[in-house]
């Protein structure tokens, strides 16, 4: 049921199942959208290193884009020391700017092998992950990082 | 006559705020906008539920299962629970050593409306449920070699870095573009 013949917006709730949108739906949609953005992730990150300085990332999903051009910023820093820099902000679709203030994070290690694993918050946009051996020592590993 | 949607499964990855109907343009028509707010759902408000959906699509997971280990039979483990953005069907779960589980997605999964989504796992979390110290890892694999990553190998830890066995473990994984 539209505002005019042929106006699609403002949408007019109502009508059948077929032409319609009743303010049920609506209301249901509403609330499954609240739901889901508070607790969505920020991204998830997946890397690998290959050495004490080099690695890969494999693999990006954010908010602000899927793949290589809107990963943050890697850095391999040592054997088992990774450190993920995104930027202050991402932008949306319409020009909405979206502040990146990191507050929980979780890991996990892609590895043949053990591997223990830890991440510290360095500051609201910034992630350090460490990876370990079975005994502590550090130890490289393929790690998917998700923040939120 | 059932509606085919526009874009992809959203697990795909590949959707935007103009799958669902925004644009930067979009506009009221002949500018005006809600006459009754408990009626009328405007341009704007249509804008911002787009570009949230956008950004939801791209980050959220695509399944999440818990299953639990028999490797004192050497049985494959039992899926003890499911839940996806393709339904309820689960992964395959194949027992392959003490503390090692591959499990297999299929290679696309339908949506509600009956279109295929390509399944390319990016991502993968995997940890163990109990009251020992341990851990878990994971490794991506492409069992069909179609370029695609649609299973995760599964390897469980003790504290000393041994296998450990008949453990319960939560995986989640999240697909990305292909």
């Amino acid at each position: 049921m539209a505002f005019g013949g042929f106006a699609p917006l403002p949408l007019r709730l109502g009508g059948g199942p077929i032409h319609g949108w009743t303010a049920a739906q609506y209301a249901a949609m509403c609330s499954a959208m609240v739901a889901m953005v508070r607790r969505a992730k920020l991204a998830s990150v997946t890397v690998e290193q290959t050495g004490a300085t080099t690695g890969n990332l494999l693999a990006y999903n954010g908010q602000n884009g899927v793949g290589e051009d809107y990963a943050p910023a890697v850095a391999f820093l040592a054997t088992g020391d990774i450190r993920i820099t995104f930027d202050d902000s991402w932008e949306d679709a319409y020009g909405n700017v979206h502040p990146v203030n990191i507050k929980r994070c979780r890991v996990s290690c892609g590895a043949g092998a053990m591997r223990w694993r830890t991440w510290e918050i360095e500051s609201p946009t910034t992630i350090r992950i460490r990876t370990f051996n079975a005994a502590g020592v550090a130890d490289s590993a393929a790690v998917t990082v998700t923040v939120y | 006559m059932t509606t085919t949607p526009t874009g992809a499964p959203v697990w795909e990855r590949t959707n935007d705020h103009t799958t669902y109907g925004g644009h930067l343009q979009k506009e009221n028509y002949q500018g005006q906008g809600a006459i009754n707010a408990k009626t009328d759902v405007t341009a704007q408000q249509f804008a911002r539920l787009c570009a949230d959906v956008e950004a939801l699509g791209k980050v959220a997971d695509f399944a999440t299962i818990t299953y639990t280990q028999d490797d004192t039979g050497t049985a494959d483990p039992t899926v003890d629970s499911y839940d996806a953005m393709a339904g309820a069907r689960a992964p395959t779960a194949t027992r392959e050593s003490d503390g090692v589980v591959l499990l297999t997605w299929e290679d696309s999964y339908e949506d509600a409306y009956g279109i295929a989504g390509d399944i390319n796992i990016g991502h993968v979390h995997a940890d163990l449920e109990g009251t020992a110290a341990g851990g878990c890892t994971w490794t991506r694999h492409d069992t069909t070699a179609n370029g695609s990553y649609n299973a995760v190998r599964i390897r469980c830890w003790d504290a000393a870095g041994a296998a450990a066995l008949d453990k319960t473990v939560t995986v989640t994984i999240s697909t990305t573009v292909g």
